[in-house]
C-alpha cells in the first residue's frame, strides 16, 4: 500500500469526457437564473419590508398616533372636563399592580424553578423524561384554558376547596389568584432557560470546587449560579415581561380586579381609543426597554460570591437538607403549577354527565353544551375558526420567516442586522393586549382601514405573534450548521439556490417543523390580543373567556380540555422532532 | 492544463483590521503538487480559499491559465476542493455525495454512475457505495471527500488539511496514496497543512507563510538546506543557533567568532552574500549535523591524521556533555560549549553509546552552516507562531 517513490507513471485515468454534454433540467436552470445576487437582494429587501410593515409598523405607529393625537389624549387622560386626571390615576394604579404582580410571580418562579432546573440537569432518575415534559406542559396549554383551569381549582367550590369540604372557593378571584396564575404560566419559561444554562455549564467546574472542599450548596452559589447568570437574567426578564403583559388568563381569574393589559381591553371596549392607545404605548415601551436591558446589560451584572458562610452552607448541603429541598421543589411544582394547570381534566370527567353534588344533570358538560342556546355548534365553529386562523398564520409566517432566518443567520450587515435581530423578538415580550390594540389601530377603521375586526385582522395579529416562534428555531439550526458544507456544494458546481434546495433545506427541516408546530400552537391558544381584534369571530380561547363570563363553567371546561389535549399532542410531536436532530 | 498565477493579492477581514493575505504574488506551474505551510493563523487556509474562489480578494488578481477568475462564482470554476472537516452531505449516500457535482451540472445518469464508481474505485471505497456518512469511519469519510472532488473531473485540486483529522498511524500511508492519485491523474494540486514532515515527504514545492506573507517558496530540499530566514530554518527540523560576528570575509568564506570571546572557526558563505567584516550573525546547525568526538578518539586522529582528508573539514570545539537522553531510535545530547553556549545533538542510538553525562568531548561543526544576519527581533524570529 505504501508508495515511497515520488514519481510514478500515470497509469490511472478517469474516463475521457466521451459522454454526452451535460443537459441541466428546468429546475437547475431556473435555480441558476435566480441565483444572481440581484434576486437575493430583492428577496432580502422584500422580507425586511414585510417585517417592518406588518410587524414593527403597527407597534411604531402607535407611538406616532399618540403624538399626533396628543391633545385628544391629553384631554381624555389628564384633563377630562368632568373627571379631571382620574384616567391617569387609574392607569398609574393598574400599571403599579401589574408591576407588583409580575415581580412577585417572577420571584416565586425563581424560587420554585431553581431547584427544579437543578434536579432536571444534575440528577439521573426514573421518569425524568416524563417530569421534563410535565414541566413544559403549562407552556403549551393555551393561556385562557390555563386561567380557567386555575380558576376552577383555586377559585370555585369544584376544586381544592371541594376536596377540603369548604363551600366557596379557597382563593377568590383577584390579585392572589392572578399571581398564582402567572406563576404557573411563566414557570416553564424560567425552568427552561435555567435548564439550558445548567446543561451548558460543565459539571467539571463543580467537581473541581468540590475537590477543593466546598460543600454542595456553596458550590451551587459560588460556581454554578455565577456561570448561569446570563441565562438566569434572560429567563427572569422574559418571565417578568410575559407576566406584565399577560391578558388571556388574567381576564378569567381577575374578577373585578384590573391589571394594565386588562385595562387596555376595557378602554377599547368602552371606545375610549385615545386612552387605550396611550396605555398600549406605555406597555410596549416598557417591553422595549426590557428587551434592550436584556441585550445590553445582562452580561454586566455581577453576583456577590466572595463571602462564604461555612456553617449555614454546610448545613444546607447535608443529605437530609438536600433531599427535603428537592422534595419541596417537586411538591410545590405539583401543587402550585401542575395540578391547577391540568385541573380541567378531572373536572370535565367528573362533571361530564352527572352533577356530583346533586346527582342530577344540571350544570353538567353535556347539559350545558346541548342547552337550547346551542353551545355545541358554537364550539365547532370556533374550533374550525381556530384551525383556519392558525393554519393560515403559520403559512404566512413560514413564507417570510424562512428568508428572515436566512438573513439573521447568514448576512454580514453588522449593526443593522443586530437591530433587526433584536426587533424580531419584540412580539415575544410585547403585552398581547397592547399588541392587539396597536394592530387594530394600524389596520382598522382608524388607521389604514384595510381590515375590520374579525378573521383577517386576527390573522394579522397572529402572524406578528408567531413570527419569532418560526424564525428562532430555524436561525438556531442554521447557525449550528458549518457554512463550509454549503461551500462544498458550491465547489462541486451547485448554484446558490441549488445548494439551498439540496443541502441547506434538508438540514433545516427539523427547525422548520419545530417552528411551524410552535407557531401553530401559539396561534391556537392566543387570547389576549385576539380578544381585542376578534369582532364577532369566535376562536376557542375567546369562547372560553365568553363562557366563563356567563358562568357556563362546564362548557368552558370542555373547550379547555380540547385545547389541552391538542396542545399535549403537539408538545409530544415537538419533542419527537427535536430528538431527531 | 492549469497554471495558477496570483498578482498582488490582498485579503483583509473585519473591516481591514485583520490582514490575512498581504500583497501576495505567486505562480504555481501546471502539474505541481504544492503545499501551503505555516503556523496556525498565518493565512494559509485563506490563501487556499482565495485561489479556489471561496473567498474574494480585497484587491489583486488571480489568473488560471491566464484567465482572470475575479468575478467567477465558485460553482463555475470547475475545481475540486477537499475540506478539513470533509463536509460530506449527511442526508446523502456515498454514491449520491460523489455524484453530486455531476448531478447539479445535469449530466445523464449513465455517465454519472460510471464516473462516480470509477472515482470510488480510485480511492478504494467502491464497496461502500450505498452507505450513509454516519456509518463511515473517519478515513472512509475522507476518501468520500476525495472521490467527490476528483469526480468533478476538474484539473485542479485544493486540499485544506485533508489528513488533519486522521489518526497519525493512518496518515502516513494515506499521504503517499494521495500523492500517487494526484500524480496519476496529472492534477495541479495545492494542499494546506501544518505538518512539516508531511509536506517534506510528498510535496513538489512548499510555500512557507507567516502573518499573511510568503516567506519562502521552493522544493523541500531548498527549504531544508537553504532556508532564507531564521524562521524557516527553525520551522523545519531542529536547529541549533549560535550568535557571533564575522571577520576575514571573502566572497565565499569568513571566520566566525562565537560571542563572549569564545572560539572562532572558518565557515563557507553562499556566493553573492552581503556580509561585511564585523557583522553580527547567527549561524545554524541541524541537531543531526553536530558531530560529537570522544577525546581519546580525537587524540588518536590528531596523532595519526587519518580519515580527515576524505571527510569534509571539521571545526572542533571543546565541550562537556550536560545530559544524554535515550529516546529509542536516537539519543539526544545536551552539550555545553567552552564559551557557555548550550546546544543539542541527535544521533542514532546505536552509535556513541558510550558518551556519558558529564564527559568532556570535542564538538565538530562542519563548514557549511546556515548563516543569517542578526535579526532585529530575535525572539519573534525564533518563535514558531
Amino acid at each position: 500500500m505504501e508508495i515511497t517513490a515520488k514519481e510514478s507513471r500515470p497509469d490511472i485515468e478517469l474516463s475521457k469526457p466521451d459522454f454526452k454534454k451535460p443537459q441541466p433540467g428546468a429546475v437547475l436552470k431556473i435555480e441558476k437564473f435566480f441565483s444572481k445576487p440581484r434576486y437575493r437582494i430583492a428577496l432580502d429587501a422584500t422580507t425586511i419590508g414585510f417585517f417592518l410593515f406588518l410587524i414593527i409598523g403597527p407597534l411604531i405607529s402607535i407611538i406616532f398616533s399618540v403624538i399626533a393625537k396628543w391633545s385628544e389624549i391629553y384631554t381624555s387622560v389628564f384633563a377630562d372636563p368632568i373627571t379631571n386626571d382620574v384616567q391617569w390615576q387609574i392607569m398609574g394604579t393598574v400599571l403599579g399592580r401589574s408591576f407588583q404582580i409580575a415581580a412577585i410571580a417572577t420571584l416565586i418562579d425563581l424560587a420554585l424553578g431553581l431547584p427544579m432546573a437543578f434536579i432536571l440537569t444534575r440528577y439521573e432518575f426514573k421518569g425524568k423524561k416524563i417530569l421534563d415534559t410535565l414541566v413544559d406542559l403549562p407552556m403549551a396549554v393555551p393561556t385562557s384554558a390555563l386561567g380557567f383551569s386555575l380558576y376552577l381549582f383555586w377559585g370555585t367550590n369544584m376544586g381544592i376547596s371541594g376536596m377540603l369540604g369548604l363551600d366557596g372557593g379557597l382563593i377568590s378571584t383577584g390579585p392572589i389568584l392572578i399571581i398564582l396564575t402567572h406563576v404557573a404560566f411563566t414557570y416553564p419559561f424560567i425552568v427552561r432557560n435555567l435548564k439550558v444554562i445548567f446543561q451548558e455549564t460543565s459539571k467539571i467546574y463543580e467537581d473541581a470546587a468540590k475537590s477543593l472542599g466546598a460543600p454542595g450548596f456553596t458550590v451551587f452559589r459560588t460556581i454554578t449560579l455565577p456561570l448561569a447568570k446570563e441565562g438566569m437574567i434572560a429567563g427572569t426578564i422574559l418571565a417578568f415581561t410575559r407576566s406584565l403583559g399577560e391578558t388571556g388568563a388574567t381576564i378569567i381569574v381577575a374578577g373585578v380586579f384590573e391589571t394594565a393589559p386588562m385595562y387596555v381591553v376595557a378602554l377599547k371596549d368602552s371606545l375610549n381609543f385615545p386612552a387605550a392607545a396611550f396605555l398600549s404605548m406605555i406597555l410596549i415601551l416598557i417591553s422595549l426597554i426590557a428587551l434592550m436591558f436584556l441585550r445590553v446589560f445582562s452580561r454586566r451584572v455581577g453576583f456577590p460570591v466572595s463571602r462564604v458562610f461555612p456553617k449555614i452552607e454546610r448545613a444546607l448541603s447535608t443529605k437530609p437538607a438536600r433531599i427535603s429541598r428537592n422534595a419541596l421543589g417537586l411538591s410545590l411544582f405539583i401543587v402550585i403549577v401542575l395540578v391547577p394547570a391540568l385541573y380541567t381534566v378531572p373536572y370535565v370527567i367528573q362533571w361530564f354527565s352527572i352533577n356530583p353534588f346533586t346527582g342530577t344533570t344540571t350544570n353538567t358538560v353535556l347539559a350545558t353544551l346541548f342547552a337550547p342556546d346551542n353551545k355545541w355548534a358554537w364550539l365547532w365553529v370556533s374550533v374550525v375558526n381556530s384551525l383556519e386562523i392558525a393554519g393560515i398564520s403559520t403559512l404566512i409566517c413560514i413564507a417570510f420567516g424562512l428568508p428572515m432566518a436566512m438573513i439573521l443567520a447568514k448576512r454580514k450587515w453588522g449593526k443593522l442586522k443586530e437591530l433587526i435581530d433584536a426587533l424580531v423578538d419584540i412580539p415575544l415580550i410585547a403585552p398581547t393586549a397592547a399588541l392587539g390594540f396597536a394592530m387594530y389601530l394600524f389596520w382598522g377603521p382608524l388607521g389604514l382601514n384595510v381590515f375590520q375586526p374579525g378573521f383577517w385582522l386576527i390573522i394579522m395579529v397572529h402572524v406578528a405573534m408567531c413570527f419569532p416562534y418560526i424564525v428562532r428555531p430555524i436561525v438556531a439550526i442554521i447557525q449550528k450548521t458549518d457554512p463550509e458544507l454549503e461551500a462544498a456544494a458550491r465547489t462541486l458546481g451547485a448554484s446558490p439556490l441549488t445548494t439551498f434546495r439540496t443541502i441547506t433545506l434538508p438540514k433545516m427541516l427539523p427547525g422548520i417543523i419545530a417552528g411551524m408546530i410552535m407557531s401553530f400552537t401559539r396561534s391556537m391558544g392566543e387570547t389576549g390580543a385576539t380578544i381585542v381584534v376578534s369582532g364577532l369571530i369566535r376562536t376557542v380561547p375567546i369562547i372560553i373567556v365568553d363562557w366563563v363570563e356567563t358562568s357556563d363553567l362546564a362548557a368552558a371546561g370542555f373547550a379547555s380540555l380540547l385545547l389541552i389535549i391538542f396542545s399535549f399532542i403537539v408538545l409530544l410531536l415537538l419533542r419527537k422532532t427535536m430528538e431527531r436532530t | 492544463m492549469p497554471k495558477i498565477e496570483l498578482m498582488d493579492v490582498t485579503k483583509t477581514f473585519s473591516e481591514g483590521k485583520v490582514l490575512a493575505s498581504d500583497n501576495i504574488t505567486l505562480t504555481i506551474s501546471d502539474g505541481d503538487f504544492v503545499f501551503l505551510l505555516g503556523p496556525s493563523g498565518c493565512g494559509k487556509t485563506t490563501l487556499l480559499k482565495l485561489i479556489a474562489g471561496l473567498e474574494d480578494p480585497s484587491s489583486g488578481k488571480i489568473l488560471v491559465d491566464g484567465k482572470d477568475l475575479g468575478m467567477v462564482n465558485p460553482e463555475d470554476r470547475n475545481i475540486g476542493f477537499v475540506f478539513q472537516h470533509f463536509q460530506i452531505f449527511p442526508s446523502m449516500t456515498v454514491f449520491e455525495n460523489v455524484a453530486y457535482g455531476m448531478t447539479v451540472r445535469g449530466y445523464d445518469d449513465a455517465s454519472i454512475e460510471r464516473i462516480a464508481i470509477e472515482a470510488l474505485k480510485l480511492v478504494k471505497l467502491d464497496h461502500r457505495v450505498l452507505a450513509y456518512p454516519k456509518e463511515l469511519s473517519t478515513p472512509e469519510l475522507q476518501k468520500v471527500g476525495l472521490a467527490r472532488a476528483i469526480a468533478t473531473r476538474s484539473r485542479t485540486l485544493f486540499l485544506d488539511e485533508p489528513l488533519g483529522k486522521l489518526d497519525p498511524k493512518i496518515r502516513r500511508p494515506f499521504r503517499h496514496e494521495l500523492r500517487r492519485l494526484i500524480k496519476t491523474l496529472g492534477l495541479t494540486a495545492i494542499q494546506v497543512t501544518h505538518d512539516q514532515e508531511e509536506a517534506m515527504a510528498i510535496a513538489d514545492k512548499i510555500i512557507v507563510m507567516r502573518a499573511g506573507k510568503i516567506l519562502q517558496y521552493g522544493s523541500p530540499e531548498d527549504l531544508y538546506y537553504r532556508p532564507n530566514s531564521i524562521f524557516v530554518a527553525n520551522f523545519f527540523g531542529e536547529t541549533n543557533f549560535l550568535e557571533g560576528f564575522v571577520s576575514n570575509v571573502t566572497k565565499d568564506s569568513c571566520t566566525f567568532h562565537l560571542h563572549l570571546g569564545g572560539p572562532k572557526f572558518e565557515v563557507k558563505l553562499a556566493p553573492g552574500h552581503a556580509f561585511k567584516n564585523g557583522a553580527q550573525v547567527m549561524i545554524g546547525y541541524r541537531v543531526e549535523d553536530i558531530e560529537l568526538i570522544e577525546l581519546h578518539e580525537s587524540m588518536q586522529a590528531e596523532s595519526q591524521e587519518l580519515d580527515l582528508e576524505d571527510k569534509p573539514k571539521m571545526n572542533t570545539i571543546k565541550a562537556s556533555v550536560t545530559d544524554a537522553i535515550f529516546i529509542g531510535p536516537s539519543k539526544r545530547f545536551i552539550v555545553k560549549l567552552e564559551n557557555g553556549d548550550v546546544i543539542q545533538a541527535k544521533h542514532s542510538s546505536k552509535f556513541l553509546l558510550d558518551i556519558q553525562k558529564g564527559e568532556d568531548i570535542l564538538v565538530g561543526f562542519h563548514e557549511h552552516p546556515m548563516v543569517f544576519e542578526y535579526p532585529d527581533d530575535l525572539r519573534k524570529e525564533l518563535s514558531k507562531a
